[in-house]
């Protein structure tokens, strides 16, 4: 955009537009760097050397370059590498499963059929008002006995919220041209292939915002495998629970002393693995994030409202 | 011949419904499993729960003992501490939520260059997509008693032991994955501003601080209280990963970091769980959250009926 030649009222008014620009990018760089800081820590400690991050702790840079963690965490490899495998199945699985029910349902829901209505004022109602976590822990764990099996890890996410579903049909209903599904009537078409052939291919920019949000709940989802899989199902563990279990057992022998002079060191991780696992945990998305940071912006935007 | 048009279209519309309903049903089970059947799980909060018949077969309480699990919660001990931190953190967050956010979002409008503007952007959303696993790591990096990077710096040895850096540390920390978030839902706010308006007022000598106070602001209200009643939903509930995850379930700490959802989770985990007491807490949270939604959408309509967010 080209700035029109324009003299306002005092020379003040543009001179202030320069200070606060100025400011902006102070104050936006320092922020960067407090948000992306900590990430150096973690990539530094896993680099250090033991004795180092003994003597002056953990540092933005690395202090005695190391690789001991590595090479300890490469020794529980397959641990390492199941978890993952169980993370990456658990996001795919259930991000795709996540967005064709709730596409295919939101696409129900815009049909001028009885009892729809119904069915709507109840998911309002439930975004207002709901269980709980202790009766909603109950329904999944007594009712549909999904304890220790991989569909504790799909299912209780498996709609983001009734929110997301009320943003894809709002979409439908704005985005996609009504003569298009009408022409498709008329050829004979029936509504499931309507869906499969124009509405799918339609509305992709939606379902990838929210097959994007819901793929990164399902990353970084720890709470379900904390409520729903037991330790000794730990094959189970995606990369966030083993991360969660990790800190917990190194925070119940802190907090214990006399157990942790009995199990010895060797139990405990130690400082740089520690930081090297969480490294782990996060390279990922932190390598692809800046790929799609635009549609997450975006996403973050439409549930906005959704908080 | 106007009869037979007629069953045919009744038919064409029968068959609508059933096609509509098979689209809908992997959705609709879902639905109710997920969100209606809890709703009935709320009566737990009015069994006496026996481990015998199964919480949800237990007997409901009699009528006239019916809130008995209620009347249990503000019997703990602890109950004064767990509302206080719950209701003070909410409160203290709410308020810098929208203010940090918005100051930083008009900031953030005020740079020209695209490029500038995805570089910052992409820096502080990252902790919004960590999870609060690793962010309790984080929280150990620099906390931690031997080699924390703050712990070195100020040669204070007992963050996990003392709780009077607490409230702060929980605050920071808040922000620093939250703010991300915040920044860009009301950037996008911000976009639809009509720049003449801009234009027009520095035509008119407004200085940037006038422009802000009278052109954006103003423009930023309605999502500033939408954010604002949302969030009132939850005043009860806190986040549950941040309280859980960053001061590690420190015992020494709880006096300043359980909430009630800490406190529920760690009852239902510990030795002797009390579901019908767990179940009241939720259901009170719950009742509470809504009201109150409720009560601030009313007064904000009475007050300026567009802001209103129903």
């Amino acid at each position: 955009m080209k700035r029109k030649n324009v003299t306002y009222g005092s020379g003040i008014v543009e001179r202030d537009e320069q200070i606060v620009k100025v400011v902006a990018y102070i104050v936006l760089s320092i922020l960067s760097i407090f948000a992306l800081a900590p990430f150096m820590i973690l990539f530094s400690a896993s680099i250090s050397s033991e004795a180092a991050i003994a003597k002056y702790g953990y540092g933005f840079l690395p202090k005695e370059f190391s690789l001991d963690a590595w090479k300890y965490l490469w020794q529980a490899a397959k641990i390492i590498f199941r978890a993952y495998g169980v993370t990456i199945m658990v996001t795919a699985v259930g991000t795709v499963l996540s967005v064709l029910t709730m596409s295919m349902f939101a696409y129900g829901m815009i049909q001028k059929v009885r009892g729809l209505k119904v069915i709507m004022a109840m998911m309002v109602l439930t975004m207002l008002f709901n269980g709980g976590m202790v009766s909603s822990y109950y329904v999944w764990a007594g009712w549909m006995d999904i304890k220790n099996s991989i569909f504790a890890l799909l299912f209780p996410n498996l709609f983001a919220s009734a929110f997301s579903v009320i943003l894809i049909m709002s979409y439908y209903r704005t985005s996609i041209p009504h003569e298009l599904l009408e022409a498709a009537r008329i050829d004979g078409a029936g509504e499931f292939e309507i869906y499969v052939k124009i509405i799918l291919p339609l509305s992709l920019p939606i379902l990838a915002t929210i097959g994007l949000l819901q793929a990164i709940a399902y990353w970084n989802d720890w709470t379900n495998g904390m409520y729903y899989i037991d330790v000794r199902h730990s094959e189970m563990y995606s990369i966030q629970l083993l991360l969660n279990q990790m800190n917990q057992q190194i925070e119940f022998m802190a907090n214990n002393p006399e157990f942790a002079a009995e199990l010895g060191q060797l139990t405990i991780p130690q400082e740089s693995v520690r930081m090297a696992m969480a490294f782990i945990g996060v390279l990922p998305l932190m390598i692809a994030f800046p790929f799609f940071q635009k549609y997450f912006a975006k996403g973050l935007t439409l549930g906005g409202v959704k908080g | 011949m106007q009869r037979k048009a007629k069953t045919l279209s009744q038919n064409g519309m029968w068959k609508r419904s059933v096609i509509t309903y098979l689209m809908i049903l992997p959705g609709l089970i879902y639905f109710i499993i997920n969100n209606i059947l809890p709703m009935y799980g709320i009566t737990l909060a009015f069994r006496n729960v026996s481990y015998k018949l199964g919480p949800l077969n237990s007997p409901l309480y009699p009528l006239e003992d019916l809130f008995v699990n209620f009347e249990m919660i503000f019997k703990q001990d602890i109950i004064g501490i767990l509302l206080r931190n719950t209701l003070l953190y909410n409160v203290v967050f709410i308020v810098l939520d929208i203010v940090i956010p918005v100051a930083v979002a008009i900031l953030f409008n005020a740079i020209e260059s695209e490029r500038s503007k995805k570089i910052f952007q992409t820096a502080i959303l990252l902790p919004n997509i960590i999870s609060w696993v690793i962010v309790g790591y984080i929280g150990y990096a620099f906390l931690s008693e031997k080699s924390g990077v703050i712990s070195h710096l100020l040669g204070v040895t007992d963050f996990y032991h003392n709780p009077i850096y607490w409230p702060f540390i929980l605050t920071v920390f808040h922000l620093w994955k939250c703010l991300g978030m915040g920044m860009v839902i009301y950037v996008s706010a911000l976009v639809g501003i009509d720049a003449s308006m801009y234009e027009a007022a520095k035509l008119d000598g407004a200085t940037w601080w006038q422009r802000t106070v009278h052109i954006t602001l103003p423009h930023l209200k309605k999502m500033i209280i939408t954010m604002f009643i949302l969030s009132l939903a939850r005043i009860m509930t806190s986040d549950f990963g941040l309280f859980y995850q960053l001061p590690m379930n420190s015992s020494y700490l709880k006096d300043v970091t359980q909430t009630l959802d800490v406190y529920v989770f760690n009852n239902l985990v510990g030795n002797d769980p009390n579901i019908g007491l767990n179940a009241a807490v939720s259901a009170f949270q719950s009742v509470v959250g809504f009201i109150l939604v409720i009560l601030a959408n009313f007064v904000i309509k009475k007050v300026d009926d567009e802001s209103a967010l129903f």
